[in-house]
């Protein structure tokens, strides 16, 4: 199952819970279950990108997620 | 991908854009006028906070030559559309009020109102008539005084995003916040032998481009816009133009010009809108150029900081904890670049326990834009100082104790996720193995080193690479030339097509001509549009395979194609002789017509990249006067696709970083008015306040990219704060903590 991490600014959110494994097959459908998990998390979802196995994604609801993916949420990055 | 060799990449042609550059031919912003075209000219508020209670253009339209004046009043009323993305995010309601205010005005020469004239003197004459009544209020000029609990409120409905829990009660001038954690902060610092603690203060800097902003926007009976513009991202300038006027985007065609520096300043827009506006009122072209006391006064800069930073180390140089506590202006409305300044503060090393928060605060100043590596250069002036201060307690060679903890392939960033293949390590041995670090000082010199880490974008991009009949291509992508990007993209489809650069002619595409491409910044377009451009480039040679197949009858498999020829293979080797790509581009009529390869791709992002740079500073004690006499940037590139333009980028960020460490910030007086609206008194460095720049390119592949290239752009601005404040320590025998290092600072402290 795919491991979902939180830092501590989504910890408040999560009700201090720091990680959970998740059997979903895309992005998307992991941040449905996280909705529905932890009511109102996807609000500050919605501002991050997504980085799995350490790829940053700033928006990709398609992209797959393996049984052994590690998932991070991290603010989105552009640049100068 | 190590292994290939190459034959065009990493070679060093002469830009395809250099002579029109260097004899003054090129078209930048300013250059291009419409017939029949008016010019505009923007009424600015003289007032950093206050409530607009009217506004009569009577008087203005009134002018003999006045075609239509415009107040923000008329622009639409945008509901708040917060956008969560890069460097904070955008929200068209504040783009829109940035571009015309509304209601109120955040900033001292936040724009008002608009005219178009038949001269640029009437526009200007006329905007001053213009009569606005204001109701003073009270501007929040600095970080304590924003988040005090007592502060004047900028925005009645801001309400604070991310990690702000629970949020603070009523209005507040906080408008974000982001914390990053990992092990048990208090056992670390418990753990310390040594901990070293400083509270650094940045301010506002200005992107220092020279060209200032400037459009003419062009509007039909049929109601279709040309927008001509100089512009990091023409298709930012197509759709944030729409959204502000609410028009249909397909209404909208933008032509970027040549570009005289952006470096993060041009990924928003400000005159465009109002060209458009006042083009639709007047019905003719509108044409607006900035002065650059304009450009100081209402276009990005990036955010002033304060970070209290906290840092502590085992005896041996390990690092075992970290804190720190970051505020960043984010001028009139939300978006700072506190996120990305958080994570990279401490990006560069292992440290088991730390804490990092980091506000994104607003201020009656100008909204500030991107600026290269937007956030990073100030925590990293904080962090990259206090290693410094720990090196020197412990007694440690700098270079030495940054190599002990530097960051490797499989270690975690401080943001959560593993990092790939990186070069910090190569970066710091080069720089210990330079020539410049064994060299000895002078008197009154010091010398200071300093790493830095960003991120690099990915994003979207697309280029076609159409073949002519002749066997030459040409290049298109969307992407504004800042950085040479153009000769890198004609090297790529050397590369790929095998002919030489001098046969590629590549080519800015305006918004109707090529797909969708975001914007030349982020160190994302040698990265992600060369993605494009490979990928393009490679589909244009298996139409080649597939024409020669056709000649000679053979199946697709048995054509492979090396050094600009079909070659027969997988068994038809000897029965036909090699087919040169100028013969199967004549035939291309006849094969199955035009060749064009397309490709268009979101990338992830670009894969980090890390510097070490080595500067030597000598210090006038009678003055205080600092000059840099020795600077050495080391950056791993992962592939230099052309050496002389990454060379190029590791000179000019060194160069922003210097100037931003030692002389640039905006000085505001008490009403919040910026008193050095210029470039005599807000001093950047110029060629001759600087030594060349020495540059040494480290090449550690990175894996997401056909030729192992990272972006280079940003990185490069990212050490020098730290590099010239550690060398201003090694000189001075004091720490410098605020910035610049101006000669009455640096006086005043050594008189101390």
């Amino acid at each position: 199952m795919a491991q979902v991490h939180f830092g501590s600014g989504l910890q408040p959110h999560t009700g201090g819970v720091e990680r959970i494994d998740l059997d979903v097959p895309r992005v998307r459908e992991m941040l449905q279950e996280l909705a529905e998990r932890y009511p109102g998390i996807e609000v500050q979802l919605e501002q991050m990108a997504v980085a799995v196995d350490g790829q940053i994604y700033n928006d990709a609801p398609y992209q797959k997620l393996a049984p052994t993916s590690e998932v991070h949420f991290v603010p989105k990055i552009g640049g100068g | 991908m190590s292994e290939r060799k190459f034959k065009y990449v990493g070679t060093r042609p002469i830009r395809h854009d250099g002579v029109d550059k260097v004899t003054g031919r090129a078209n930048f912003g300013a250059d291009f006028d419409a017939p029949g075209m008016l010019h505009g000219a923007l009424l600015r508020s003289p007032h950093a906070h206050a409530r607009i209670l009217s506004v009569d253009t009577r008087a203005a339209e009134a002018v003999a030559g006045v075609k239509a004046v415009l107040t923000g009043q008329e622009l639409p009323k945008l509901q708040s559309m917060w956008m969560g993305g890069a460097e904070g995010g955008i929200d068209f309601r504040d783009i829109a009020e940035n571009c015309l205010a509304r209601d109120k005005v955040l900033y001292h020469g936040h724009a008002v109102a608009a005219v178009a004239a038949t001269t640029p003197e009437i526009a200007l004459q006329a905007a001053r008539m213009i009569e606005v009544e204001y109701e003073e209020l009270t501007p929040v000029l600095d970080l304590e005084a924003a988040v005090a609990s007592d502060a004047p409120i900028l925005h009645d409905d801001l309400q604070p995003i991310g990690a702000t829990d629970p949020l603070p009660e009523g209005p507040t001038n906080i408008a974000g916040r982001v914390e990053f954690s990992r092990g048990d902060v208090d056992a670390g610092f418990a753990e310390a032998d040594v901990v070293v603690e400083r509270e650094f203060r940045t301010q506002m800097v200005h992107q220092g481009y020279i060209e200032p902003h400037a459009c003419v926007a062009r509007i039909g009976e049929d109601d279709q816009v040309v927008v001509w513009c100089t512009t990091q991202g023409g298709f930012a300038v197509k759709n944030y133009s729409a959204m502000v006027l609410q028009m249909d985007p397909a209404k909208i065609k933008v032509i970027s010009s040549e570009i005289g520096g952006g470096f993060g300043g041009k990924t928003t827009i400000y005159l465009e809108p109002v060209a458009i506006a006042l083009a639709r009122k007047a019905r003719r072209p509108v044409k607006m150029v900035m002065s650059r006391e304009e450009v100081f006064r209402a276009t990005g800069p990036t955010s002033g900081t304060i970070v209290r930073a906290e840092l502590g180390a085992k005896r041996d140089g390990t690092l075992v904890a970290g804190r720190l506590s970051m505020f960043y202006e984010a001028g009139a409305y939300r978006g700072s670049p506190a996120g990305p300044g958080a994570m990279c503060a401490f990006g560069s090393y292992k440290i088991p326990n730390f804490y990092i928060e980091a506000h994104d605060v607003v201020v009656n100043k100008p909204k500030v834009a991107a600026y290269r590596a937007p956030g990073a250069p100030m925590s990293t002036f904080a962090t990259e100082s206090l290693v410094d201060e720990l090196a020197r307690e412990l007694g440690l060679d700098p270079i030495e104790m940054r190599l002990h903890n530097a960051v490797d392939e499989g270690d975690q960033a401080p943001y959560g996720p593993v990092y790939g293949p990186i070069g910090l390590r190569e970066t710091l041995e080069a720089a210990r193995s330079h020539p410049h670090y064994k060299a000895p000082l002078g008197q009154n010199q010091g010398r200071g080193i300093a790493c830095g880490f960003w991120f690099n974008a990915g994003m979207s991009s697309s280029a076609n690479v159409s073949l002519h009949a002749d066997g030459s291509a040409v290049v298109a992508t969307g992407n504004p030339d800042i950085g040479g990007s153009r000769a890198a993209q004609a090297q790529m489809v050397s590369e790929e097509l095998g002919i030489p650069v001098e046969r590629v002619r590549p080519v800015v595409a305006d918004t109707d001509s090529v797909g969708y491409t975001d914007m030349t910044g982020g160190s994302r377009v040698c990265f992600a549009t060369g993605m494009a451009v490979i990928q393009a480039s490679r589909d244009v040679v298996d139409q080649l395979r597939a024409r020669a197949a056709q000649i000679w009858g053979v199946e697709l498999d048995s054509v492979a194609w090396e050094d600009g020829r079909a070659l027969p293979a997988n068994g038809a080797e000897g029965d036909h002789e090699p087919l040169p790509i100028e013969e199967l581009a004549q035939q291309m009529g006849r094969t199955g017509g035009p060749i064009v390869g397309k490709a268009s791709l979101t990338a992830p992002m670009a894969g980090p990249g890390f510097a070490t740079h080595l500067c030597d500073l000598e210090v006038d004690p009678e003055t205080g006067a600092s000059r840099v006499v020795r600077y050495t940037a080391i950056q791993d590139a992962g592939k230099a696709v052309h050496p002389g333009y990454v060379e190029g980028q590791y000179q000019g960020g060194s160069a922003q970083g210097i100037g931003w460490a030692l002389n640039e910030e905006y000085i505001f007086d008490e009403r919040g008015e910026m008193e050095n609206p210029g470039f005599l008194d807000y001093r950047m460095p110029v060629a001759s306040d600087l030594p060349m720049i020495d540059t040494v390119i480290v090449e550690v592949p990175n894996p997401l990219h056909p030729y192992g290239v990272r972006g280079v752009g940003e990185t490069p601005i990212v050490p020098p704060l730290a590099a010239v404040a550690n060398a201003m320590r090694g000189a001075t025998g004091v720490r410098f903590t605020v910035l610049p290092m101006s000669p009455p600072r640096v006086l005043e402290a050594i008189d101390a």
